[in-house]
């Protein structure tokens, strides 16, 4: 086996511990690599810095534990940039393990920002049903949600006072792992007219980035960069700027070790047995 | 950096942080290889989440939309109040809380359950099909027409009267300065739309321009593709931080000094 | 002006700007059944050979060969959904294959209505090859509702029964490169086909052969030769036609100036 050949069939858990190694050394020990904002994140910063009849905001989260690395980071500093400019913030949740991790959320608003409960923030829980839920909530919120997350009833809270229903909100931020994003977008935006943004996980990220191109979405955050990027723009580095300097390092080792592959299979005997292979096959045209 | 492995018992957490830190190992353990750790946590997470997710779709989906339903309808029955029993107000307007109302949809429900339950009657989970699939088609159709073809067909050309003055002001859109990486952007995502799109053409078999238009395609195809795997190796990696971060703060109680 | 005249003649409210969205709708439906119509009288129409269908035969003579099984999963969508659909059709026609040179196929499935639909269409396939002795029930056989539950056991199949080939049609959600990394280290040939955008890449770069997308649903429409799916995808063609000719028209418009396409598309619903 010729230096190529070893190169492309290196034994899987060398690349666990590499990766390992290289993305906790930076959360041990932070390197201060710098994070810049791009364009998407700014504008959603831009477009609730300027809200100025402060109705509220509608945070729709819509994910659970699996995905709170990525997600949370953004949902803390919206709520952070929406209480510093005196616009309240609604929470509904339309996937089923979203509860637990909102829960902890508004209790975090409490003690870190001062938020009071009902007329700063109120989270209403979650409800099944999506694509109905949404279509409720534009009849009128406490038709979809009377009762908040913790029993009072949805149309006693200050909060909603002058909120009927999804249209009157001044934004609608959905925190996403799935593909509700697509029906915020369709029934709240294209429909009701509601202004929407997004803040997806990595993995859902790319499919937004047409909305943005096409003005549906006011502004988009993908993955824990994007709300490394939020932080940054509020003045509060949290946990995702934390994680930029392990994200840089491990995209790293993923890079060197996709360079290393590619040589061994192009260079190596397996990549060039292949290539005869398909050649007999006529693949190749 | 300093270590606390008191820092877990200091919050209300407290044990779960421990039981958390030991399963996350248990998982990482399969990196080396399976084991019984691994096959105990995997176990484990299957029989937990199986009912975490009954829990859930009992008191939040079942109780409430149902069960809580239904009792307050055969309530205001029981009571003589047929308006309230069947979620209409003093006035006869329809209330959002639907009462008796939801008798109809438990009806459809048990029908989709005859599927299993009685062969020779299963043909009526059809109704509930076709009940579901019309009014589903109906909301969903023509919603996504506008928001995924025509208003993505509309954002695709629109950068072209962006850039020009006059077409953006008659047009109500913002007019942008077009530098040249902008014009070659609105080219190459028109040429990337309409070559993807001629890839998908199935009716003309693959010969002089649509080949070439088709290579085209997949080219770019391929490369979103390529940006769509790179962003989802970002959210694995993310995913991965967010674990080690749990461990060394949460649970070895590491500060950064 | 049509608008006024349905508001006139039946009371019907059409909400301002939803003229393009009906329009569209309209000429949609309308071009299905006008290619629904062609083919019930009788109309044969052709679409061009996906590729990566004549590795469907390939694959099965591999496993044949090898003698070893053929491992086909439907993904882990219900039964409504389309790609669940498009992949049981084409798994009429693997089973069809594999029951004609004897070659033992297995299907784990997600979803237990699925797995009754796959034992049908699994069970009609050895029927039609005059091999329905030959099919084993076991063989389609249902694990589990929850995501990497269902993952750990298929992947623990593959690697306890060693299959020469595998079929990742339908479906997928974050399991998709467990699934095909575990079927290439066992060194499967693997043919895969979703409609599931973030999973196509994992699929591009573990698979031998993958359909994208649509080609999916066509490569269905190619293998059932029922004329009615096929009329249906002839429809999707034209409107993918349509929509062509007037993004370059339209851009070319736009370009010179013109603001009438893109005012023609900016309502919504």
């Amino acid at each position: 086996m010729n230096i190529w050949d070893k190169l492309s069939s290196i034994d899987r858990r060398w690349i666990f511990l590499a990766m390992a190694i290289f993305v906790s050394w930076p959360v041990l020990k932070p390197l201060g690599l710098p994070v810049t904002t791009t364009k998407e994140v700014e504008s959603l910063y831009s477009f609730i810095d300027e809200i100025e009849d402060k109705k509220p905001i509608i945070l729709a989260l819509d994910y659970g534990p699996s995905t709170a690395p990525e997600l949370t980071p953004m949902a803390k500093a919206v709520i952070r940039h929406a209480i510093s400019k005196g616009i309240p913030v609604v929470g509904v949740s339309l996937a089923p393990d979203a509860p637990g991790v909102a829960n902890d959320i508004w209790k975090w608003a409490q003690e870190e920002l001062g938020a009071v409960p009902g007329e700063d923030i109120a989270y209403l829980g979650y409800k099944a049903g999506t694509t109905n839920v949404i279509l409720q909530m534009g009849q009128g919120i406490s038709k979809a949600f009377p009762k908040d997350y913790y029993g009072n009833s949805t149309d006693d809270l200050p909060i909603m006072e002058g909120f009927q229903s999804l249209k009157d909100a001044s934004l609608v931020l959905g925190l996403e792992a799935t593909a509700i994003m697509d029906l915020w977008i369709q029934y709240a935006g294209d429909q009701m007219g509601v202004p929407v943004a997004g803040g997806m996980t990595a993995v859902s990220a790319p499919e937004a980035y047409v909305f943005y191109q096409s003005g549906q979405i006011v502004g988009l955050m993908g993955g824990m960069k994007g709300g490394a990027e939020y932080e940054l723009l509020v003045g509060a580095p949290g946990n995702a700027v934390q994680g930029m300097d392990a994200q840089s390092l491990g995209h790293i080792v993923i890079i060197v070790f996709i360079i290393f592959g590619n040589l061994g299979f192009f260079l190596g005997k397996k990549g060039q047995d292949v290539s005869r292979l398909k050649s007999l096959r006529g693949d190749q045209k | 950096m300093i270590l606390n492995l008191i820092a877990p018992f200091n919050t209300t957490e407290g044990l779960g942080i421990w039981i958390a830190a030991f399963l996350t190992l248990c998982i990482f353990s399969f990196l080396y290889k399976d084991n019984p750790f691994y096959k105990f946590a995997e176990h484990l997470f299957v029989g937990v989440s199986s009912g975490y997710y009954i829990s859930i779709y009992y008191w939040n989906t079942l109780k409430p939309n149902m069960i809580d339903e239904l009792t307050k309808g055969f309530t205001a029955l029981g009571k003589g109040d047929m308006q309230k029993a069947f979620g209409l107000d003093e006035s006869g307007a329809v209330m959002a809380e639907p009462h008796l109302r939801m008798l109809v949809p438990l009806m459809l429900g048990i029908f989709i359950l005859l599927i299993f339950i009685s062969r020779k009657n299963a043909w009526l989970s059809r109704i509930s099909f076709a009940w579901y699939i019309g009014v589903a088609s109906g909301i969903a159709i023509p919603t996504a027409m506008s928001t995924r073809v025509l208003l993505q067909a509309q954002g695709s050309i629109r950068d072209f009267c962006s850039y020009n003055a006059d077409c953006a002001v008659s047009a109500g859109l913002e007019p942008q300065v077009a530098t040249t990486a902008l014009w070659i952007n609105a080219f190459l995502l028109l040429i990337g739309t309409l070559s993807a799109l001629a890839y998908f053409f199935f009716s003309l078999p693959s010969k002089g321009a649509l080949k070439v238009m088709n290579k085209v395609g997949i080219y770019f195809l391929m490369i979103s593709f390529g940006a769509s795997f790179g962003y989802t190796v970002m959210a694995r990696i993310s995913l991965l931080i967010g674990r080690l971060q749990f461990l060394f703060y949460d649970w070895l109680g590491i500060t950064i000094s | 002006m049509i608008f006024n005249f349905l508001n006139l003649m039946f009371q019907i409210q059409v909400k301002e700007g939803t003229g393009p969205v009906f329009f569209v709708l309209v000429l949609f439906v309308a071009a299905l059944f006008f290619f629904l119509d062609k083919a019930r009288k009788g109309a044969t129409f052709k679409i061009r050979k996906i590729a990566g269908l004549d590795a469907v035969n390939e694959a099965i003579g591999r496993a044949t060969e090898m003698g070893k099984s053929i491992l086909y999963t439907t993904g882990l969508e219900t039964a409504s959904h389309i790609a669940t659909i498009a992949s049981l059709t084409i798994l009429s026609r693997v089973a069809k294959r594999a029951a004609r040179y004897g070659t033992r196929l297995q299907v784990p499935s997600f979803d237990p209505i699925v797995m009754s639909l796959s034992q049908e269409i699994v069970r009609e396939s050895y029927l039609e090859e005059g091999m329905v002795d030959s099919f084993k029930g076991d063989d389609i056989f249902y694990l589990t509702q929850e995501q990497f539950a269902y993952t750990a056991a298929v992947e623990g199949v593959l690697v306890r029964e060693k299959p020469a080939t595998v079929f990742l049609m339908g479906y997928f959600y974050a399991e998709s490169l467990l699934l095909a990394e575990t079927g290439n280290s066992i060194g499967a040939i693997q043919i895969a086909g979703t409609d599931a955008v973030t999973q196509l890449p994992f699929f591009i770069v573990s698979c031998d052969y993958t359909l994208i997308g649509e080609e999916l649903y066509a490569a269905s429409a190619y293998l059932s030769e029922d004329s009615n799916i096929i009329s249906s995808l002839k429809a999707q063609d034209f409107g993918k036609a349509l929509l062509w000719i007037f993004l370059l028209l339209g851009s070319i418009a736009t370009f010179a100036g013109s603001t009438k396409f893109l005012s023609l598309l900016g309502a919504s619903i």
